[in-house]
C-alpha cells in the first residue's frame, strides 16, 4: 500500500483517497466542520487545513491544503503542526466565530459542539470582529428538530444529508455571503422519520432535538452502547443516561448495519424505557383472584411449591416467549421448558420486510418491531405467522403456561385458551392483557437495564449492556430463569449472560463459535451467514 | 398562466441540449422566465422551473436569492440603477443614491406606491469614465448630476 507521512509517522493509504479519510481511519484528529464520511466533499469550512511539506515530488506546496479535498500521494509529507498551519487554523476559527453568538452556556449542543472544541483547541480566543453580529429568530422545522440559525456555520452538511442520503430535499442554501442561511422552504416543516439524523450531523447547535431541549447538559451524560430494541434491524447505538434515567438515544457507527443512522422511533425508544406507569414493577400472586404484591424469595418457593403440585410434563406444559427477550433468555427459557418438563416453547413471528427498496434508511425501519424475532428462530423456537402451532398447544389445555414477556398479548383468542390453565407464570417488563390472567407476574428488565445479545434480522448477534439499573425489585429475566431452574432442581454452571451466551456457541448449532468476546462492539454474524 | 408557451419551450428544450444534466441550464431558463414576466420571477414559477429543470424547490429559491439580478418582485416602469462602487464613489455615487431615496422616498429593492420607480444599487455599469452613472431599464449608463435627476423624474412623472 502507498503510504504518505503525517506529522513523520506513515499512513497508508488506498489509491485516491484523500488525506483526511486516510488520517481519521489511522485515529488522527483533523479537525473539520463541513467533512462527514458518507457526505460529498465540499471543501467549504477550511478547517482541516494542512501543510503538505512535500508533496510527493520533493517540492513543497504553495498554500495549505485543505485535506478533505486532497488526494494523499505516495511519499507526500503533511503536517498539522507548523507555523503555517497553525496560523491558517487560528484565523479559520476566527472566521468561523464571527457571527457565532457565543450562546454555549444555553445550548444544548454544548459539550458536544465541534466549534467548541476546536475553537478551544485551535482558536487564539480573540476576536477583532467589530461589528453587529447576524442574526436570525428560532425556526421550528420539524417534529423532532427546532433550527437555530444564529448557531449555524454554514457547513451544509444539513443540506447535503436532506439532499444525498435522505433525499427529501428539505435543507436549502438562501441568499448570499453573510446572509447566507440554510433553512427549510418557506413554512415547509419536515416530518419524515430521519430528522434526528441531521442533529448529530450539525457541527454545532443549530440543530437541535425537541425531545433533548434544556434537559441535559451533554457531559454529564454517560454513554452505554447498546442496540436499539424497536425494530428488527438492532441499530447500533448508545444509551445516554443520567442518574438512572435514559435521556436519549443515539447512533453507533456500524458500517454493517446501520452505518451512522438511526430513525426517529428508535430515538424515542427511550420514554418508554422511564416509563413507571406501565411497567410491572414487583412481584405479584394472585390469591383469591387478586394480584398482590409479595417478596421474591416467597414468590419464587409459592411458584415451585405449585409447580410440584400440579406435576405436569410433557403437552401439559406450554412456553411463550416473546421475541423481545435476548438470544440468552430465550435460551434458558428453552431450556428449562426442555429440561424440567419436557414442553415445548412458541414464539410469535412476524412479517419481515419482502425485499430492500434500495433506499437505505427507509430500509433501516422493519415491519417487524420486536428485536430478537431472528434470534429466536434461531433457536429453533416454535414460529408461525398464522399462531397454528401455539394455537394447537394451547387447545390440548395445557395444566401449566409459562410466558415471557408479553407474546401474543393483542390476541385475545389465545389469551382465553392460556387463562383455562392451572397455572400460568409470567415474566414480565411492561403490563399487557396477560397480567389480567396471570397466577404469577415476575418483573424483568429492559433492554437498558440488562446484559445480553439480540439477533438482528440479517442474523448479526450484537451485544447490549446494562445502563441503568432496574427499579428496585426488578430483576434481569436470567437471574429469574436461572433462579427458577435451579429451584426446579436443575443444576446449571450459568451465572451470566456472558456465561450463557458463551455456552450457546456450544450447544446450539446456529451460535456455533460465538462468544462474548468475539461478537465484540460491532456484532458476529450466526454460524452459516455471510457478514 | 404559469408556464412557457411553445414558441419559449422550443427555446428551453435548445437549452437543454447544451448541458449535460437537465439542472444545469437552471440559470438560462431563469432568464428566460424574466424576460416573458416583467423582469421578475413570479409567484408559482419557482415550481414549474423545478419540475422543469428536475431539481428541487430549495435548489431554485437558492439560486434566485443568491443572484441579485433575479427578482422575484416585478421592477417598477422605469428601473433605475445606481452604481456606488469605487470611481462612481469617488465622483459622487453615494450621494446621487441618498438624492434618489429621497426624492422617491423608497430605498433600493423597492418600487415607488405609483409602480412608477424602483430603484438597486449596483456595482459598476462598466463606464466609468462617465461617473457618476445611472442606467435606467437597461439603456446605456449615463452621467447624471441631482439636477438633472429631478427634471428627469419630473418629466417621468407627467408623462406616467
Amino acid at each position: 500500500m502507498p503510504t504518505f507521512y503525517l506529522d513523520d509517522e506513515p499512513i497508508e493509504f488506498e489509491e485516491g483517497e484523500t488525506i483526511i479519510k486516510a488520517a481519521l481511519r489511522h485515529g488522527k484528529d483533523v479537525p473539520r466542520y463541513c467533512y462527514h464520511p458518507a457526505l460529498t466533499v465540499v471543501a467549504q469550512c477550511r478547517m482541516c487545513l494542512v501543510d503538505v511539506t512535500d508533496m510527493g515530488n520533493g517540492r513543497p506546496a504553495p498554500k495549505l491544503f485543505t485535506s478533505c479535498s486532497t488526494p494523499a500521494m505516495p511519499g507526500m509529507k503533511v503536517s498539522l503542526q507548523t507555523d503555517k498551519v497553525k496560523e491558517g487554523q487560528n484565523i479559520i476559527s476566527e472566521l468561523t466565530l464571527v457571527n457565532h453568538p457565543l450562546d454555549c452556556p444555553i445550548c444544548d449542543q454544548s459539550g458536544e459542539c465541534d466549534l467548541q472544541d476546536y475553537a478551544f483547541q485551535y482558536g487564539t480566543g480573540h476576536s477583532e470582529m467589530t461589528h453587529e453580529k447576524r442574526t436570525y429568530g428560532w425556526r421550528d422545522v420539524g417534529t423532532y428538530i427546532m433550527l437555530e440559525r444564529n448557531r449555524c456555520i454554514h457547513c451544509s452538511r444539513c443540506e447535503r444529508y436532506s439532499k444525498e442520503v435522505e433525499g427529501a430535499h428539505d435543507f436549502g442554501v438562501f441568499l448570499r455571503s453573510h446572509e447566507t442561511t440554510f433553512d427549510t422552504f418557506e413554512d415547509h416543516r419536515i416530518t419524515h422519520k430521519f430528522q434526528g439524523n441531521l442533529v448529530d450531523l450539525c457541527p454545532v447547535g443549530a440543530i437541535t432535538e425537541r425531545e433533548f431541549r434544556f434537559k441535559k447538559r451533554a457531559w454529564k451524560l454517560t454513554r452505554t452502547p447498546s442496540v436499539c430494541a424497536s425494530c428488527a434491524t438492532g441499530c447500533n447505538i448508545t444509551v445516554d443516561h443520567e442518574s438512572n434515567r435514559v435521556e436519549r438515544l443515539k447512533p453507533r457507527e456500524n458500517q454493517a448495519v446501520n452505518r451512522w443512522w438511526m430513525c426517529d422511533d428508535g430515538r424515542i425508544g427511550y420514554r418508554q424505557l422511564n416509563d413507571r406507569e406501565h411497567r410491572a414493577l414487583e412481584p405479584q400472586a394472585r390469591v383469591k383472584g387478586e394480584l398482590i404484591p409479595a417478596n421474591w424469595e416467597t414468590i419464587q418457593l409459592a411458584v415451585i411449591t405449585r409447580l410440584e403440585e400440579i406435576s405436569a410434563r410433557g403437552d401439559q406444559v406450554v412456553g411463550l416467549a416473546d421475541t423481545t427477550a435476548t438470544n440468552e433468555e430465550l435460551f434458558l427459557f428453552k431450556k428449562m421448558l426442555v429440561d424440567c418438563f419436557g414442553a415445548k416453547t412458541y414464539s410469535p413471528a412476524h412479517p419481515q420486510q419482502a425485499a430492500p427498496t434500495g433506499h437505505f434508511l427507509n430500509d433501516l425501519i422493519s415491519p417487524d418491531k420486536t428485536p430478537n424475532s431472528a434470534g429466536a428462530k434461531a433457536l429453533g423456537l416454535g414460529m408461525d405467522l398464522k399462531n397454528d402451532g401455539v394455537r394447537k398447544a394451547l387447545e390440548k389445555s395445557p395444566k401449566v403456561v409459562f410466558v415471557l414477556g408479553n407474546p401474543w398479548s393483542e390476541n385475545s383468542q389465545l389469551l382465553a385458551l392460556a387463562a383455562k390453565a392451572d397455572f400460568v407464570c409470567h415474566i414480565a417488563t411492561f403490563s399487557s392483557p396477560w397480567v389480567q390472567i396471570t397466577d404469577v407476574v415476575l418483573p424483568g428488565a429492559t433492554f437498558a437495564e440488562k446484559a445480553g445479545t439480540y439477533t438482528n434480522k440479517h442474523g448479526r448477534v450484537q451485544r447490549i449492556f446494562p445502563a441503568v439499573n432496574p427499579p428496585e425489585d426488578c430483576r434481569d429475566q436470567t437471574r429469574i430463569l436461572l433462579d427458577l431452574m435451579r429451584g426446579l432442581g436443575i443444576s446449571t454452571e450459568f451465572n451470566t449472560p456472558v456465561q450463557v451466551l458463551n455456552g450457546l456457541g456450544s450447544q446450539e448449532a446456529a451460535f456455533k463459535g460465538l462468544t462474548w468476546d468475539t461478537v465484540g462492539t460491532s456484532g458476529q454474524p450466526l454460524a452459516g451467514i455471510k457478514a | 398562466m404559469v408556464g412557457f408557451n411553445d414558441a419559449v419551450m422550443k427555446e428551453v428544450q435548445g437549452l437543454f441540449k447544451r448541458y449535460p444534466k437537465k439542472q444545469h441550464a437552471l440559470l438560462p431558463i431563469l432568464h428566460l422566465v424574466m424576460r416573458e414576466n416583467q423582469g421578475c420571477v413570479p409567484e408559482g414559477w419557482e415550481d414549474y422551473v423545478a419540475e422543469l429543470c428536475e431539481t428541487s424547490l430549495n435548489h431554485i429559491r437558492g439560486v434566485i436569492t443568491f443572484y441579485d439580478m433575479i427578482r422575484k418582485e416585478p421592477t417598477g416602469k422605469f428601473h433605475i440603477r445606481v452604481c456606488t462602487c469605487v470611481p462612481c464613489g469617488m465622483c459622487g455615487g453615494d450621494q446621487i443614491k441618498n438624492h434618489i431615496i429621497k426624492k422617491l422616498a423608497i430605498h433600493p429593492g423597492h418600487t415607488t406606491p405609483d409602480g412608477l420607480f424602483s430603484l438597486e444599487e449596483v456595482q459598476c455599469l462598466a463606464a466609468c469614465d462617465k461617473a457618476p452613472l445611472i442606467q435606467v431599464n437597461g439603456n446605456n449608463p449615463e452621467k447624471v448630476t441631482e439636477e438633472s435627476i429631478d427634471i428627469w423624474i419630473q418629466e417621468m412623472r407627467q408623462k406616467g
